[in-house]
């Protein structure tokens, strides 16, 4: 029959087998319990964090297609370069010098959303006045400290713009004026 | 002619139920005094005794007592007028649409609402000049110093559960409000971008956000309130009750 005393070797013998022979049940029952909780709290870390992060955005943050480079030139031609507002995702298409670009309408002042003004031919920000030109988003007056930020266009397989929303991958200039280097889609 | 409900009243007294509920005997001794305190559940926080100074209102403002109070009520008006609001942007029922009908259509809505909003403004006030009033007692000195880290705690969430409830009504002064703190939050070091992105559900104030912040301020927030209050008030008792004068 096994006894105890076989079993919990003496608290001299320093060997590997020793120590672990060592662990009364007591200890191992907590050493049990406590490993058997961390377990817990990190799986339901590692589950919750990944679960709490979205992964469909719809509107601002979406690859948002826009129609043919064509089309959307074609529809420039026809109202005078009107630039056209794109709701859910938060931006101007807009007729650049040569090209297309995609402006995030952010007012880079304080953040309010930039409307087009028809009749003053311009962006024009209701909060603070700041003025954003017609085909380039640079600042022609008012606080803001620099242009519209830009996002990035690809032309997808199908000949389809994709405008990509993510605000946190923008074009970001810093000089107040055209530069051409910024077109993605040119003419 | 008193006899009968005084039979009654003997009766009741010694009856099986009564003798479950009561196990002491009316508290005009000392032993049934203190049990009275002791075996109920609502009074057992409180010691059996109070010293004379600890009910002294110019001492202690009761201002601790009335963020108590204040949080109950805002408790009670909350979660009835969870019956009648939806944490959507858009659609038939939304937010913005239920706080106006709370405030035009609902019987009683408009004063539950303004209770909630006046009661939230009251604990945030109070529970500041309880700290206030905490600090010129000298009460966060030893051995009170962890109930004070608790308190400054329970400040914190009392913050965050006035600015989660400043969204749910969904208008131009609560977007761009917590538009702004979008952007605090994107500010935090290393990871602001990402804890902005997670705490909104999206990279700017939407139903995403709505939703979070609504579940926050109905569930997350008040549950962490109501266990730091508990710590708070059990380790009252055991730091020796309300401070004494200087």
């Amino acid at each position: 029959m096994l006894r105890a005393k076989d079993v919990i070797r003496p608290h001299t013998d320093t060997t590997v087998q020793g120590l672990i022979g060592r662990i009364k049940r007591r200890q191992l029952l907590r050493l049990g319990f406590l490993g058997g909780t961390l377990l817990a709290i990190t799986e339901i870390t590692v589950l919750v964090v990944p679960f709490i992060r979205v992964n469909k955005i719809l509107g601002l943050g979406a690859k948002i297609p826009v129609g043919t480079k064509q089309s959307i030139l074609d529809n420039f031609k026809a109202t005078n370069d009107t630039p056209v507002l794109n709701l859910e995702g938060k931006f101007f298409l807009i007729h650049a010098p040569g090209g297309i670009i995609a402006a995030y309408r952010k007012c880079t002042h304080l953040g309010c959303s930039v409307p087009w003004n028809a009749s003053e031919d311009q962006f024009h920000c209701p909060c603070h006045g700041s003025l954003y030109d017609k085909h380039t988003a640079v600042v022609k007056g008012g606080p803001a400290p620099k242009p519209l930020q830009l996002f990035h266009i690809v032309n997808d397989a199908s000949g389809t713009l994709i405008v990509d929303t993510n605000p946190l991958n923008v074009i970001d200039r810093q000089a107040n004026a055209w530069d051409p280097k910024v077109l993605e889609i040119t003419e | 002619m008193l006899e009968i409900p005084a039979q009654i009243w003997q009766k009741t007294k010694t009856s099986y139920i009564w003798r479950s509920l009561f196990r002491h005997g009316y508290p005009d001794s000392r032993k049934n005094q203190s049990l009275a305190v002791f075996t109920n559940v609502f009074l057992h926080l409180h010691p059996v005794k109070v010293r004379r100074h600890a009910l002294a209102i110019p001492y202690t403002w009761c201002m601790g007592g009335l963020s108590f109070f204040l949080f109950l009520i805002l408790t009670l008006t909350g979660t009835l007028l969870m019956f009648y609001y939806h944490p959507s942007v858009d659609g038939v029922y939304n937010a913005y649409g239920d706080i106006k009908d709370l405030e035009t259509v609902v019987v009683f809505g408009q004063l539950l609402r303004n209770m909630h909003r006046w009661a939230a403004h009251g604990m945030v006030i109070t529970v500041f000049l309880h700290m206030i009033r905490v600090f010129y007692t000298g009460s966060y000195k030893p051995p009170r110093e962890f109930n004070w880290v608790i308190g400054t705690l329970l400040f914190f969430f009392t913050i965050l559960l006035s600015y989660t409830g400043y969204l749910l009504p969904w208008d131009q002064l609560a977007f761009w409000a917590v538009t702004v703190g979008y952007e605090i939050a994107r500010a935090s070091p290393f990871i602001g971008d990402e804890f902005a992105f997670v705490l909104f559900g999206g990279y700017q104030l939407g139903p995403n956000a709505l939703l979070r912040w609504y579940v926050l301020h109905v569930v997350g927030l008040p549950l962490t309130v109501g266990f730091l209050i508990a710590i708070h008030f059990w380790r009252i008792r055991k730091d020796g009750g309300i401070t004494g004068p200087l």
